[in-house]
Order: structure tokens, then sequence, then C-alpha cells
């Protein structure tokens, strides 16, 4: 992260993410609490839905996404040799990314 | 990595030197006080002084000032007005950043730990070596910018114009705030700290300075500026009583809201 511009954009999506996440997370507490977790196939049929997915897609999307936001913050601050800190970059990305494609793969298979 | 640890020649050694109280004192209180000679080789150590209270004065200045004149000549310190106005004696006291001409003793029970400012190169003793902080003071410009011709009298202000350098320009350069942030002993080299920031927000915020463009260009920095996490400690141990952490987020919402 460099730049003014960058710097910016980094904090206006910090607030943005963080600000998206307040409705998505209240929508998944309550939509959760509404839910019989214990019966399985009732669970996998309510996340097959089409609202349902959207909602869980977008809160998976913010989540990730604020969390890649804070990592990236957390490795500037304790990271300061430069190759270890772009390793740990890559690193963070790339966990988080596979996170997000295992989030969205669940979905699809739940969909179709 | 950011270093959590103290080097091995940094680790202060509890037993140093103990000073006794003489038999007929009065009001003893123990002060531990932060030894380091560099010349000397050996690690920082914490000696011990037995202060009569009845023969010394209220302030933790005055118990250093006795240490010095009547105890143990050798213990190093910066001071001067006496009076929390140059920020010369800012130290850790207790745990504490702060100003010791401004700190009573009765403000504390036991024994009182007295610390040079955290995560600063030590000189010697009590002294800290400022020159990183005074560079970083000295990079947001701390001065009128305005293009325009010399005028043949002051610029004027507005009454709630001047008002709003109200907290901004007491500020006394002790250290005691960017010393105190986290952000600041992981990155003292990039991050500008508390205290510069604070300047910076007070020519920002001035309304005869005409290089906000300018200044907002410099600031806007992912490690200039936004290292500051909004942690606090900064205006929690501000001896003066000001707000840092407001100014630095006032100058946060200023590079938002700017076009460039």
């Amino acid at each position: 992260m460099s730049g003014s511009g960058s710097a910016r954009r980094h904090w206006w999506l910090e607030r943005i993410t963080s600000a998206a996440l307040i409705p998505l997370s209240v929508w998944l507490i309550c939509a959760l609490g509404s839910q019989s977790l214990s019966d399985r196939t009732h669970f996998e049929q309510w996340v097959g839905q089409t609202d349902t997915a959207i909602w869980l897609g977008l809160f998976f999307l913010a989540s990730l996404y604020h969390a890649k936001l804070g990592l990236e913050v957390i490795v500037d601050d304790y990271v300061s040799d430069p190759a270890w800190n772009r390793a740990t970059h890559r690193i963070a990305q790339l966990v988080l990314l596979l996170s997000l494609a295992a989030a969205l793969a669940g979905l699809l298979h739940f969909l179709t | 990595m950011a270093q959590f640890t103290l080097p091995a020649n940094a680790v202060v050694r509890k037993q140093g030197n103990q000073y006794a109280a003489p038999p007929d004192a009065g009001e003893v209180r123990t002060f531990q006080v932060y030894r380091y000679e560099p010349d000397e080789g050996e690690n920082p150590r914490l000696d011990s002084y037995e202060v009569d209270l009845e023969e010394c004065g209220s302030m933790i200045l005055d118990v250093l000032i006795k240490i010095k004149n009547e105890i143990d000549p050798t213990l190093s310190f910066r001071r001067s007005c006496r009076e929390g106005i140059c920020g010369s004696c800012s130290m850790n006291i207790n745990g504490r950043n702060t100003l010791a001409c401004t700190c009573g003793v009765d403000q504390f029970k036991g024994d009182i730990r007295i610390y040079p400012l955290p995560h600063m190169p030590v000189v010697r003793d009590l002294v800290t070596d400022l020159s990183g902080f005074y560079r970083q003071y000295a990079a947001v410009e701390p001065w009128l910018k305005n293009g325009a011709d010399e005028p043949e009298r002051e610029r004027l202000q507005q009454k709630e114009e001047r008002a709003r350098l109200d907290g901004l320009e007491d500020c006394i350069l002790c250290a005691c705030c960017s010393t105190s942030c986290p952000s600041y002993w992981w990155n003292p080299d990039k991050y500008l700290g508390p205290a510069a920031l604070l300047q910076a927000w007070r020519w920002l915020a001035d309304s005869r300075d005409q290089a906000t463009g300018e200044r907002l260009e410099y600031l806007a920095d992912a490690f200039k500026l936004y290292r500051c996490h909004t942690i606090m400690n900064c205006t929690q141990t501000c001896p003066k009583g000001l707000n840092p952490a407001r100014a630095i987020a006032e100058i946060k919402k200023m590079v938002a809201l700017s076009k460039s």
C-alpha cells in the first residue's frame, strides 16, 4: 500500500465495507436465528434459495474484503522487512482468495 | 518484524544501587530510577533512592533535583522551566508519560518507578535522543505558508477562525504523545506520530494558511498519516490536555473529502 491515492482509497474502502457489514451481519444473525440449524436438509434448502444465496454471497464478499484490508494494515504495521512484507501480503491475499472461492463454490453447490 | 522484546543489552537489571534515607528522615518514599551509562558497556539498571519528602518539594521533578543535588550527582535528566511550559522533563512515571514538573508525588502510592520516554534511544539515564521526533516536526513544515505578498499589517482572522486553533498551538513538543503510541513504536521512521500530526492540523486549520493542498498531498500517505489506528494513548497521556487523536481524525477526513 503506497501513494496518496491508494491510502485514501484504502481508508474509504475500510469504512464502506464496515458500514455494509452492519446490515449484512444483522440479516445473517436474524436469518440464522429463524432457521432450524439441526435439520441439515432444511438448512441446505434455505441456503439454496436465490435470495439467501445472494445475501450470503454479499456477506462473504464484504467480510473477506474487510479482512483483507485489515490484514494489510497489520502486515504493514508489524512486518518491516520488505521481502517478508511482500511475501506476507501475498500469503494473506491467497488465503482470503481461497476462502472466498470456497464460500462462493459452496453457495453455487447448494443453488444447483 | 517489529521487535517485541528488548535486545539482550537493553534488558533492565532490577537490582541496581540502593540509597537509604538518613535515620532521622520523616516521610520516606522510595523512587526507582532507570539508570544507563552507555560508556560503561553494562545493561541499564534500576537504582533505588529513599527520599525524605518532608525535606523536598511536592513534584517528581523536585525529587529528581533533590536526588541529583544531595544523593547521587551522576543522575542525568532534562529540566528547565519547572512549570509545564518547556516540555524538557518529559519521562515515564509509574507507566505513564508525563512531565515530571507537573506530576505530584502525592498522585501515587508506594514506590514510584521513573523511566525515560518509551521506545526512544537513551542517551543517558532519563535523557532520550529526540532527533527523529524533531525531524518529523520539521517535516510537516510548521509555519505559515501564504503565497500572497507580504501584507503591510497583520493578517486578520475572525474570532471563530482563531478559535479553531485553540488546543492546537498549545503543544510544547514534550513527545509524551508520540512515545506512548504503539504505531509510533513499530514504525518510528515512517509514521509522523501524533505530535507532528497535531502541528500539521494546526496549520491546516489556520484560515491564513494557503498551502492546504500541498500539505494534504504530503500527509496522505499510508505510513505518514494512516499508521494512526485511533488507539488514543496520545490523547490520554498528553500532559497539556490536548487531543492529537482528534486532530489526526480531522486530517483523515480532510484527505478523504479532498478532490485530488
